[in-house]
């Protein structure tokens, strides 16, 4: 009964809630198609204009790189943050567990308009925003792979390495290498995504020339960025699946 | 020497990903950078808390209206995206869908979609139908949908499939679907459309930053104009409704997988 209850309460909260969201909603008028841009729009699907790769620039292979390098240095902070925060090892894990989500509320292109305000416009803003929004998942994930061990190991660890912090880095990386590379190639997908956007906020990468061409109704060159981007994403979904099935 | 070899490897990768970023090609790039980030971070850090703190408080009652549409977005989106979610992640399923043309076709859609940040479709939107609100629901809503469909397929193709297939003998395909599928699935499918909801709420605070409604443009029009104390008045706000939100998200999670 009371379970029957709680959902019903619920129900109830939802729809009050999608009322009120409606009556907002109701406000702003639909507004029309804007024909130009459409027809400009579909001409550009059709007619994508791969001319901006023959001018020297090298959009797509920065963004790449930001990707690589910014799944990197999270994994460099991650694993020790992720060591302090597990309780089979730390016993003071409680104020570590804090940072993941803390870093997890932050929207990944605020990270990014916080980071270029602090070290300026520039390629190398879009990888230390990279590091930080991967962190936070990493930490996460990398957390429930280590309490996943079993004691014995870390007791081991204590007596080989005399419970150093480095020795039980090493032992636990050792442990679980499969598992923390399928984690990376998971999170290099995703960062990839987000190397993509954040030049949007002027951190590098091709989001700037993307958001440009776009704003500009210059839809040839914003497909030929996007379909190149689109092929590369699917052989990277490929090979990441390939991979990580060989791993475990 | 084959002890150092991996290392070699390490640094050499990140010598040449730290030479496209920064097209700075000596060979101890790295370590510019982090002498870079050891003398100007800090003080980065400094003056960028000096900037936004102390907030503008008096500012709060522009904030309001802005939050609510972001916030109605977030969710308006996800409930408009669930029946299209559910009937795509049937047909991309291997185990419900047996007819290869439509499978191969709904995944091909799906991973076309998550090629396509949902920034860009923003935009793209922004572009075609004009700054607003609709823009930003409209892509929220195709970002939900597909997402949503890859992680329930992901649920079915692992759930228990002995009840599905024994109503298969007694009924046809779509009461079958409906009273056996449905009943195993269901709590994960609600978990993940959550978890759906949570990454649209994040997308929806800065979204606007495109142009396409919510509390980004208000956001970008501060910044622009360098009031930098409203700024902080705005995140403020947002950070508070959006750690409440998800704090009672993650009891209702646990709500759910304890049913």
């Amino acid at each position: 009964m009371s379970n029957k209850l709680r959902m019903l309460l619920i129900v109830i909260a939802l729809t009050i809630i999608f009322l009120l969201g409606i009556g907002i909603i109701s406000t702003e008028q639909i507004p029309p198609l804007n024909s130009v841009a459409f027809d400009k729009l579909m001409y550009g699907l059709k007619n994508p204009d791969f001319s901006i790769y023959l001018e020297g620039n090298r959009y797509i292979i920065e963004t790449i790189a930001i990707a690589l390098l910014g799944t990197i240095f999270s994994m460099i902070i991650a694993l020790p943050i992720a060591l302090k925060s597990s309780y089979k090892i730390n016993k003071n894990y409680k104020r570590w567990n804090y940072i993941s989500p803390l870093i997890r509320i932050f929207p990944d292109l605020l990270i990014g308009i916080f980071i270029v305000s602090i070290v300026g416009p520039g390629s190398w803003a879009g990888v230390l925003t990279i590091a930080i929004v991967s962190c936070g998942t990493s930490i996460k994930f990398f957390k429930e792979i280590i309490n996943k061990n079993d004691n014995q190991s870390f007791t081991y660890a204590k007596q080989i390495t005399k419970s150093s912090f480095l020795g039980n880095y090493l032992v636990v990386i050792g442990l679980n290498i499969n598992e923390i590379l399928a984690n990376a190639l998971t999170r290099l997908e995703s960062n990839l995504r987000i190397a993509v956007i954040i030049g949007f906020v002027g951190a590098g990468g091709v989001g700037n020339v993307l958001l440009h061409s776009i704003q500009t109704y210059d839809f040839e060159t914003a497909f030929a960025l996007i379909y190149v981007l689109m092929i590369l994403f699917i052989i990277l979904d490929y090979v990441a699946a390939h991979i990580r099935k060989k791993l475990r | 020497m084959k002890k150092y070899k991996f290392f070699l490897l390490f640094y050499l990768t990140i010598y040449f990903l730290t030479g496209i970023v920064t097209s700075n090609w000596s060979f101890f790039n790295i370590f510019g950078l982090l002498l870079n980030i050891y003398a100007n971070f800090f003080y980065g850090v400094q003056f960028f808390l000096k900037m936004f703190t102390p907030p503008n408080l008096a500012y709060l009652g522009e904030v309001w209206k802005p939050l609510l549409e972001s916030l109605t977005m977030a969710y308006i989106s996800v409930f408009i995206a669930i029946p299209f979610a559910v009937v795509i992640s049937l047909l991309a399923s291997q185990r419900v869908n047996k007819n290869k043309v439509t499978l191969n076709l709904t995944r091909l859609l799906i991973s076309v979609d998550r090629s396509l940040p949902t920034y860009v479709k923003a935009s793209i939107f922004v572009a075609i139908i004009g700054v607003g609100i609709w823009s930003g629901i409209l892509a929220l809503t195709l970002y939900a949908i597909f997402f949503a469909a890859r992680q329930i397929t992901n649920i079915i193709d692992s759930a228990d499939m002995t009840a599905y297939n024994y109503g298969l003998k007694i009924t046809n395909k779509f009461s079958a679907t409906i009273l056996f599928l449905y009943d195993q699935v269901l709590f994960q499918a609600l978990s993940t459309i959550i978890y759906t909801f949570e990454i649209n709420l994040k997308s929806s605070v800065i979204i606007g930053i495109v142009g396409a409604g919510g509390i980004g443009s208000l956001i970008q029009f501060n910044i622009d104009w360098r009031q930098f104390a409203n700024v902080g008045a705005i995140l403020l706000v947002v950070f508070a409704i959006i750690a409440l939100i998800e704090f009672f998200l993650s009891k209702l999670r646990e709500v759910i997988a304890y049913e």
